[in-house]
């Protein structure tokens, strides 16, 4: 649901006095698997996880950043799996349950994410990861209303959480309430200017907002930030290609078509109705004639603007 | 990992709202249908619209079927499709019936006036029942998109919904004209 900083802290079920030379042991290990994580190093890091836990076989805390190291690597089944071991020995474990509710959801079990999220919030009423987790499960499940109050819940809790408002200027955005999504993508940028999610958010304000020129802008930002971001990638040429002078005007075109009920269908209804009301009407033949000839015009172009586009920026290519 | 908070159970912030058991946000909302769950080459239901237009209910009733299987909704796909489908052979006996009151069955079946009528309420159904399933799968389509799955092409469907749809409306409607005009 989100980019997870994995938490470390003492204070699991079998940490024990620190004065203990197995759970000093432990404390150490945990350190060395949070650099191992720092750095991406996933493998080394299970590896190590997976030696503490031959020793301490029942240790929630432990199983549950396993869980979260497996989700890292694509192993959903697998992370689901040794969350729910990790729930079998402490079943009040807020990291097992979120953990859980991590990969039901990247498994598209959204409803029971939401019962491990909401037993999770159930414990930690407070914790304000976990309610942005559920704004962002109820976001994609395409309850707005909730989402945006759960994502109000987050900010109650922790006015500085960058994730909300970047799931406001979302929610927003879909809404097309355009000036709420960059208000709210603006507060991201002003707090965090230097993360990619925060460029992402406001380039896709920008690009459902009809500002084409500033979410090119914003997702060149994201990609000098990470130039390995293949995703990212994909949406700064997505947003050239809007900017290419050719597929401008069918950019614009498409955002109004997309602000009618029913869309190219509407369109394509009043285009059957001025006909036929300018027939009976017995219109001057030129303007009947404009309107033949300019609606399929329109057609063609709106078809062939993507393709040709696409052609020209295989030779002038986004950079 | 969830950062963990340390705020004291007493603090005057949990008085922002009501005690957890009490609060609506944590009543669950979602069920089964909102899973992203079976997902196929669905193609955006705004093209049920269309197609529903130049193939009346049948071809709302294929089109929707066929999305219905893509969105991952199979028992959807045969309760509203079927129902689409009754509704198409509901509005051809209708009519058929109406040409036979008004008198526009001819010795080949429907007369020119009956087929224009046959032709026009199976247009209106079509709109009527496209708009009616692109407002059932809107919902689903957008969990699909949002799962990171692209729409698929929906031009084949749509040209092989509407010849199966002309070939069950003739392999109805001439039979019908003539057992009703027999009957007569």
């Amino acid at each position: 649901m989100r980019d997870h900083d994995f938490d470390l802290e003492p204070g699991g079920s079998s940490t024990g006095d620190l004065d203990d030379p197995a759970a000093l042991a432990r404390e150490r290990a945990l350190e060395k698997v949070a650099r191992l994580l720092e750095i991406e190093r996933h493998a080394d890091a299970e590896r190590e996880l997976r030696q503490l836990l031959a020793v301490q076989p029942h240790d929630a805390d432990v199983l549950s950043l396993l869980s979260r190291v497996e989700l890292e690597q694509g192993r959903e089944e697998e992370a689901k799996e040794t969350a729910y071991a990790a729930l079998a020995i402490d079943a009040q474990c807020v990291d097992a349950l979120s953990a859980a509710a991590e990969a039901h959801f990247q498994l598209g079990e959204n409803s029971r994410a939401e019962k491990m999220l909401i037993e999770a919030l159930g414990l930690e009423p407070m914790n304000h990861g976990l309610w942005l987790d559920y704004a962002r499960l109820t976001f994609k499940a395409g309850q707005l209303d909730k989402a945006k109050r759960l994502c109000e819940r987050t900010l109650a809790i922790e006015p500085g959480a960058m994730g909300a408002h970047q799931l406001l200027s979302l929610i927003a955005s879909e809404r097309k309430a355009h000036r709420e999504a960059h208000t709210h993508g603006d507060l991201a940028l002003g707090r965090v200017p230097d993360a990619v999610s925060t460029h992402v958010v406001k380039g896709s304000a920008c690009l459902r907002s009809g500002r084409p020129f500033g979410a090119r802008r914003h997702f060149r930002a994201a990609l000098r930030i990470d130039p390995t971001d293949d995703d990212v990638r994909e949406m700064l040429v997505e947003a050239d290609r809007c900017c290419r002078v050719f597929y401008l005007p069918a950019y614009y075109f498409g955002l109004v078509v997309d602000r009618l009920p029913g869309g190219p269908f509407a369109l394509w209804g009043a285009f059957v109705l001025s006909m036929a009301v300018l027939s009976s009407v017995g219109a001057d033949p030129r303007v009947i004639a404009v309107v033949v000839v300019g609606y399929p015009a329109l057609c063609v172009y709106t078809w062939i603007a993507s393709p040709i586009t696409r052609l020209w920026m295989k030779i002038v290519p986004t950079r | 990992m969830t950062p963990r908070s340390h705020t004291p159970a007493s603090s005057p912030d949990e008085d922002i709202w009501d005690a957890p058991a009490a609060d609506d946000l944590l009543r669950p909302t979602l069920d089964q249908r909102h899973d992203a769950r079976g997902f196929g080459k669905a193609f955006d239901p705004q093209s049920l619209w269309i197609a529903s237009f130049f193939g009346g209910a049948f071809t709302a009733a294929l089109m929707f079927a066929i999305n219905a299987r893509r969105l991952g909704r199979p028992r959807q796909a045969w309760i509203v499709g079927g129902s689409f489908f009754a509704a198409g052979i509901v509005a051809t006996v209708v009519v058929v019936l109406f040409a036979l009151d008004q008198g526009a069955l001819t010795d080949e079946g429907l007369g020119d006036d009956a087929s224009r009528n046959l032709r026009g309420v199976s247009r209106v159904l079509g709109i009527v029942l496209g708009g009616i399933g692109f407002y059932l799968q809107r919902a689903r389509f957008r969990l699909f998109l949002h799962e990171g799955n692209d729409a698929a092409k929906a031009l084949l469907p749509c040209i092989a919904a509407i010849a199966a749809s002309a070939i069950i409306s003739v392999a109805l409607v001439f039979p019908l004209a003539v057992v009703i005009a027999a009957i007569a």
